[in-house]
């Protein structure tokens, strides 16, 4: 009978940490500026004397590369927990609104929050109110419980995508946020206007909510059979359910409010990864992590490096590779497939 | 085949049980107790609550009246994870949106047991191995769950809650989807349990095998208890045409034992 052991638990996240060392190595090597590899190497063993060099290594590249890397993580790991939760393999942070919600939440905060005293470390929490909200909304009207229905939950998020996109519009420009494209970029979804400052936020969040759902991954195998079954079999459903939804919105809260509206992620890596090494929720969590950061990395490394001197946003890089994808996904499982409702 | 008799320190309990669902009263007065040693039938039309008995002993619905006693503890005094190791149900149809395999499925039966991390042990696995040759589907241990039939699935279901090596089994129609050998089988294995100290609710919809291997039935229509007690005594005309609302002809089968026979 075939089940996790070690090795085989080890021997995968070994490969795919393995797989995101050598693109972050690239990634840290493609940009406008040539730099050699030896030139990268010796200013990562701190030996080299190439002032500029030592200024895009690591005010530049390294700070991209891990913002990419944690933001990857972070809504990979969240469409897991979603699928599990919700029990269906279409949710995803983006799909469902919830990082519409965390947009909102982030502009409310970038736009309202000065006139109130509140600086840029204030943005992070208040997208993960936003996530909350929007989790809060989601169970509230698609059902709750292991009632929701895939269309349900579907509609709900279409719908309110529409609305927080429709807010966030509203709230630039009322703030005056609406000159150039900074607004736009931020909904479709990039990585270039990163603050270094963000990325300690960012990993503090991603390293709570992983660490948090990690604790549960074997409990979410039973939670991913629905309410009775975990019940059944000993989990308290209502506790841990609370646990990993907080968690999942503090890792989309931070994703989002760092890179805006970045989709498909969630819903990408999880799916291939449950196909390639199947459903167990402690390798596939973990796994997925580790899948949605090379993802994004190297998603962001091609938007940033296709075109001579000009960037395109990463998120309309995943969305152009996500749309088509979640069709396929829809109609491979037809009827009485993912659309079915899971009672 | 004998009614075991103990005493209440051996037995599952609901006393005066009611439960309410929204505005409507699925459970009204139930009393009936399940003990060690013995196979008991839970009987009645659709809609009539058994499913909801089966799940009010998981904790599944919350008590309007009444409580349900384990042995020497109030059920829900007790935690979720001690409870999942005393009791172990199997309901009627389970979703499996994920493709998990058989063997995965079947291992979640020790969760009570296993902590939050960790691999399964080697005894986990001996155990679910076991529990999946019991059923006669330990060559289905590697394949997934979404590929199996609906029978499969059930029996697959049956040995997870097995392998929780439970004092208490509570099964909603387990053999519904499955063919007369495999009925026959599941029921054996019931029965097995019983002999070795267990105690078993099995509801169910085959009256003929009902009375063959329950030592007591009890029927359910709208939510009460309309009978109870050894299979002869229950499966008479008067009763099931009272619960079932239906003309029933009982007659003595080859085995000495009731057979129900509608009248169309």
């Amino acid at each position: 009978m075939k089940t996790l052991t070690f090795s085989r638990f080890g021997f995968t996240l070994l490969g795919l940490t393995v797989l995101l060392v050598f693109t972050a190595w690239t990634a840290v090597l493609m940009g406008p500026s040539h730099l050699g590899p030896s030139e990268v190497w010796s200013v990562l063993l701190g030996d080299s004397k190439n002032a500029p060099a030592i200024d895009i290594v690591y005010a530049v590249r390294i700070p991209r590369v891990l913002l990419a890397i944690l933001v990857g993580a972070s809504l990979a790991t969240s469409g897991v927990i979603f699928q599990a939760l919700l029990r269906n393999p279409l949710a995803d942070p983006y799909i469902l609104g919830v990082s519409g919600g965390a947009a909102l939440g982030a502009i409310a905060m970038l736009s309202l929050g000065a006139s109130f005293g509140f600086g840029y470390g204030a943005v992070p929490p208040a997208a993960f109110v936003g996530s909350l909200i929007a989790i809060g909304l989601l169970y509230l009207i698609a059902g709750g419980g292991s009632g929701l229905s895939a269309t349900g939950l579907l509609l709900t998020g279409v719908v309110f995508n529409a609305f927080a996109s429709a807010a966030i519009v509203f709230l630039a420009s009322l703030a005056g946020m609406m000159q150039g494209s900074r607004v736009f970029l931020w909904l479709i979804g990039n990585l270039s206007a990163v603050r270094v400052d963000v990325i300690p936020w960012l990993g503090f969040f991603l390293a709570a909510g992983l660490a948090c759902s990690l604790v549960l991954s074997r409990s979410l195998n039973l939670i991913s059979l629905g309410e009775e079954a975990a019940r059944q079999l000993g989990v308290n459903t209502e506790r841990q359910r609370r646990w990993l939804l907080l968690s999942s919105s503090l890792m989309v809260g931070a994703a989002v409010s760092a890179a805006g509206l970045i989709g498909f992620v969630g819903l990408i890596i999880p799916h291939l990864l449950r196909l390639l090494l199947g459903p167990d929720h402690r390798l596939l969590l973990p796994a997925s992590a580790l899948g949605g950061a090379f993802f994004l990395l190297l998603c962001d490394t091609v938007a940033r490096t296709l075109l001579d001197g000009r960037e395109l946003p990463v998120g309309a890089f995943t969305a152009l590779l996500g749309g088509p994808f979640f069709l396929y996904l829809l109609k491979r499982s037809g009827p009485g497939g993912v659309l079915g409702e899971h009672s | 085949m004998s009614v075991a008799v103990s005493s209440h320190s051996s037995q599952l309990r609901f006393e005066n049980v009611g439960v309410v669902l929204g505005e409507r009263r699925v459970l009204d007065d139930v009393s009936f107790q399940v003990s060690r040693g013995e196979v008991v039938g839970l009987l009645g039309p659709n809609g009539a609550g058994k499913s909801t008995v089966v799940r009010a002993a998981n904790r599944g619905v919350e008590l309007a009246e009444g409580k349900i006693v384990l042995e020497e503890d109030i059920l829900a005094s007790l935690s979720q994870r001690d409870l999942a190791r005393r009791v172990a149900s199997v309901a009627q149809e389970v979703q499996v949106p994920f493709s998990f395999t058989v063997g995965e499925m079947v291992l979640m039966g020790r969760a009570p047991y296993q902590g939050l991390l960790g691999f399964d042990s080697s005894s986990d696995v001996t155990g679910a191995l076991h529990a999946l040759s019991k059923m006669g589907i330990a060559d289905l241990a590697d394949r997934r769950m979404n590929e199996l039939s609906g029978g499969e699935r059930q029996l697959v279901l049956i040995a997870r809650a097995l392998n929780q090596s439970p004092d208490w089994l509570l099964l909603d129609e387990p053999t519904a989807f499955l063919d007369l050998q495999h009925r026959v089988d599941v029921l054996k294995v019931v029965r097995e349990f019983t002999r070795e100290g267990g105690g078993a609710l099995v509801v169910s919809h085959d009256l003929a095998l009902a009375a063959r291997v329950c030592d007591r039935l009890l029927v359910l229509a709208e939510g009460r208890v309309v009978a109870s007690g050894p299979p002869a005594e229950v499966l008479t005309s008067t009763v099931l045409e009272r619960a079932f609302g239906l003309a029933v002809r009982v007659v003595e089968g080859p085995d000495g034992l009731p057979l129900v026979v509608p009248q169309l």
